[in-house]
This record gives structure tokens, C-alpha cells and sequence, in this order.
């Protein structure tokens, strides 16, 4: 049972990708929860629900070059 | 390593000293064959070369700026199948080690068998503005021995002029600059293997008491290099800084993922991003469109550097072959080393530094990354 360590050394690192070139680090997000957590992932989506309405819409979605 | 050979040789001399060390090892059958970098038939310009014949070494233009495919490419090609059965010895640059040590601990070259020679690395040209110099008159070397003597050269390629790692460290016999005086050169072995191949062709002068010369003398162009590299850096991070910057920067991308293809570490067969993930049905592209009311085509240039970096960058030994190949010369290698150096940093590791750090994306710990998330 390790892909969850193997998948946070991948956020790590996209995240440092996103660092060096100056893209928003904040819209990737990681969190471990368990099919038994359930309070934990309905507080997880709140939180995250209520962060990305604070931040509004990627500026990058209405990139039409990307 | 004070027990191993350390001889030197004036600087006109280092080819013909080079070349009578591959011929020897050849002739008395220490080695079976001789990769290095031959004079290509047109003259202005070099590629690397299998040597099976002693009479063929006199071709070789071991010291050639120039780097048409990377040495690691080639041994990979030579050895992922089966290592080699015959010792075979391997002239390369520094970043071409790097990536052959990198490859080897992807399973996708074996070193067995190889006798690795290394050299202090100037740095190189890309292969047209190498051809441009020769044409034009210019002696190749005589560029080399003014940036040995500290001077910069903006035709020299981008990641060379600030490239950290010019100086080999994981070979078996260093071509040495650093240490000695300019109109010196000095072989150095640093195996056991090493110390065998140079013997073949006698002890030489002994380079007597080089060792904290040398040190000193790394250290000061390391300092240099380091200082030019974070410069190099601060440019480009302003440069590329944001969506707006990076769509400017990749405006000029053709979709031919020549930079793929020429990269030593991006070695999967097939590249996902050429994958049938990447083949839609026609609704998507209209779908696309609609949301934005256009939509750039071949669509996800943006997002095939990214996932590029996202998928080797870690292993990225920045020796700017990208770059050469790119056809519009977007600075690829440079944003690629310095994302490389930035996810490599996060994990205190190097591309090729050494063989005992296993590659990144084969490791994972718990005691890590807490500030991350999980758990």
C-alpha cells in the first residue's frame, strides 16, 4: 500500500513546477481520506468548495492558445 | 585518489595524447571498440563514432564543442538490450555521464563493460552554430581556452554557459583543465580501471601534488558557473512568470516534440502524450471550443511541457539538447533545468549525480512532504 506516498511525491513535485513558473500551486490540493471518513470528506469538499469560491474562476480557462 | 595515475602533457598535445590512449588501448586489445566523436566528412561538424579499427582513431576529433546526439542516448541504444560483451571505451561530456548514470538506474543502459573518459567541459555549441564557426574560419579550440580562461561566450549554448556540473565525477578517467596552467592538460584516473588504461601507454609526466590545485581551481569555476546559472534563472523566471508569459514563451511551439525525442531521459517507448489518451472524438474539439468560443490546434501544446516536466524533470541532467532541437528555438532546456532544479532541490537530489541515489519517482517515505498533505 504505498500509491498514496508515491502520489504525494507527484504533488510535490507538480506543485514545485507550478511554483517555478508562476501558476497558482493553491488550485492543487491533496488528501488522504478512507472510504470509512466519511465526516472527513464531506468537510474536505466543503472546505475546498468554499476555497476555490474565494479564489474565483481559473483565469486560465478562458485561455483559448494553451 | 593519490594512488591513482595523475599525469599532464602541454595543450597542443591533448588530442594527439588522447588519441595515441584509444589507439593503444585498442591495439593491445584492452578494449574491443571506441566510442568518440569523429570529424563528420563535411568538416564542420563532428558526431560520435564506434572505432574498431586503430587506423580509424586518427578521424577522431575527441574534443569537438559540439553535441550532435547525447553519448547517453547512443549507450542506451547500444546496451538496454544486452550489456555490451566486449570492453568498449567511451568518450563523453560531463551531462552525457550524468544522463548514462540516470539511465542506468532506469533499467535503460548497462555499464558494464564500458571505460568511461570524461573531460573538463567548457561547455559546446549547438551543432549549426558549430558549423557556422568552422566555416567561418574560427578554431573551436582556441574558443575553448578562452573560456577556460574565465571569458564568456554568448554563441555558447545557453545551458552550457551556466552548467553547475561541467566537471565529471562518476567516470573512470578525467581529461583534466582545472588545476593546471593554460598551456597544460592532465589525465586522471579515478577507477582502478582507469589507472589500468592509462598505464598502456606509459606513466607520462606525473601531474605531482595536483590534487589541491585542481580543488581550488573547481571551486572557483563551479563558484563562477553557479553564479551565472542563478542569473540565467532570475531572467528566465521573469520571463516565463505566469499564464500570460508562459503562453507568450510557447507561442512559437510547433507541436513537433523534437525536444522529446532528442532528450536522453525521456526514454518510454511510447510517449503518453503521442498516446490514444490523446486522440478525442470530434464532439470534444467542439466542446472545447465552445467553452472558451476557440480553441488553439493541435490542441494541449501548454500542457505537454508541463506534463513533461511533470514526468522527468526530476531526472532532467539539463544538457540542452531540447533546445538544439528545437525548430524555433523556444528556450526549452532552460526552463526544463530550471524546473529541474527546483523539483530535484525539493528532494536534495541530482540527475546522475551518483548511482546509490535511487531515481526519484521509484521512492517514496512516509516521514516526508507532511506540509503536502495526506495522512
Amino acid at each position: 500500500m504505498s500509491g498514496n506516498l508515491k502520489a504525494r511525491r507527484r504533488v510535490a513535485i507538480l506543485k514545485t513546477i507550478f511554483e517555478t513558473l508562476g501558476l497558482d500551486s493553491e488550485r492543487v490540493h491533496l488528501e488522504w481520506i478512507s472510504a470509512s471518513e466519511g465526516k472527513k470528506f464531506a468537510d474536505t469538499v466543503k472546505k475546498i468548495t468554499e476555497e476555490t469560491k474565494q479564489q474565483g474562476p481559473n483565469p486560465i480557462a478562458k485561455q483559448w492558445s494553451l | 585518489m593519490a594512488s591513482h595515475k595523475w599525469i599532464k602533457f602541454p595543450a597542443e598535445n591533448r588530442d594527439a595524447v588522447v588519441k595515441e590512449l584509444l589507439k593503444s588501448l585498442l591495439e593491445k586489445g584492452v578494449v574491443s571498440g571506441v566510442v568518440a566523436p569523429s570529424t563528420l566528412p563535411s568538416g564542420a561538424s563532428a558526431a560520435q563514432s564506434l572505432i574498431t579499427d586503430p587506423a580509424m582513431i586518427d578521424q577522431l576529433n575527441p574534443f569537438a564543442p559540439v553535441m550532435a546526439v547525447s553519448t547517453a542516448k547512443i549507450l542506451s541504444q547500444m546496451t538496454r538490450i544486452k550489456p555490451m560483451t566486449k570492453k568498449v571505451a567511451v568518450l563523453l561530456r560531463p551531462c552525457e555521464l550524468r544522463a548514462t548514470i540516470e539511465l542506468t538506474k532506469l533499467k535503460q543502459a548497462n555499464l558494464e563493460n564500458l571505460l568511461l573518459i570524461s573531460m573538463d567541459c567548457a561547455g559546446a555549441f549547438s551543432v549549426k552554430t558549430y558549423a557556422s564557426l568552422v566555416q567561418e574560419g574560427e578554431d573551436p579550440m582556441g574558443l575553448e581556452a578562452k573560456l577556460f580562461g574565465g571569458e564568456e561566450d554568448p554563441l555558447l549554448r545557453p545551458v552550457c554557459q551556466g552548467c553547475e556540473w561541467s566537471v565529471p565525477e562518476n567516470c573512470d578517467i578525467v581529461i583534466a583543465k582545472h588545476g593546471l596552467g593554460a598551456d597544460q592538460y592532465g589525465c586522471i584516473a579515478l577507477t582502478d580501471q582507469g589507472d589500468e588504461a592509462l598505464g598502456v601507454v606509459g606513466n607520462g609526466e606525473a601531474w605531482e601534488g595536483g590534487e589541491e590545485a585542481r580543488n581550488t581551481a573547481v571551486q572557483k569555476w563551479n563558484e563562477a558557473k553557479i553564479a551565472k546559472r542563478d542569473a540565467q534563472f532570475a531572467e528566465l523566471k521573469e520571463k516565463v512568470s505566469g499564464i500570460d508569459n508562459l503562453l507568450k514563451i510557447y507561442a512559437m511551439c510547433i507541436n513537433c516534440h523534437n525536444c522529446m525525442t532528442v532528450c536522453p531521459i525521456c526514454f518510454c517507448k511510447e510517449c503518453f502524450f503521442n498516446s490514444a489518451v490523446f486522440e478525442f472524438e470530434s464532439d470534444r474539439f467542439m466542446d472545447w471550443s465552445g467553452a472558451k468560443g476557440g480553441l488553439r490546434l493541435p490542441t494541449d501544446t501548454l500542457l505537454f511541457h508541463i506534463g513533461r516536466m511533470n514526468h522527468m524533470s526530476t531526472s532532467c541532467v539539463a544538457c540542452g539538447m531540447c533546445q538544439d532541437a528545437c525548430p524555433n528555438e523556444v528556450p526549452v532546456a532552460q526552463i526544463f533545468k530550471m524546473v529541474g532544479y527546483n523539483t530535484q532541490k525539493r528532494f536534495d537530489y541530482v540527475a546522475g549525480r551518483s548511482l546509490d541515489e535511487p531515481v526519484l519517482l521509484t521512492q517514496f517515505r512516509e516521514d516526508e512532504l507532511h506540509e503536502i498533505g495526506g495522512e
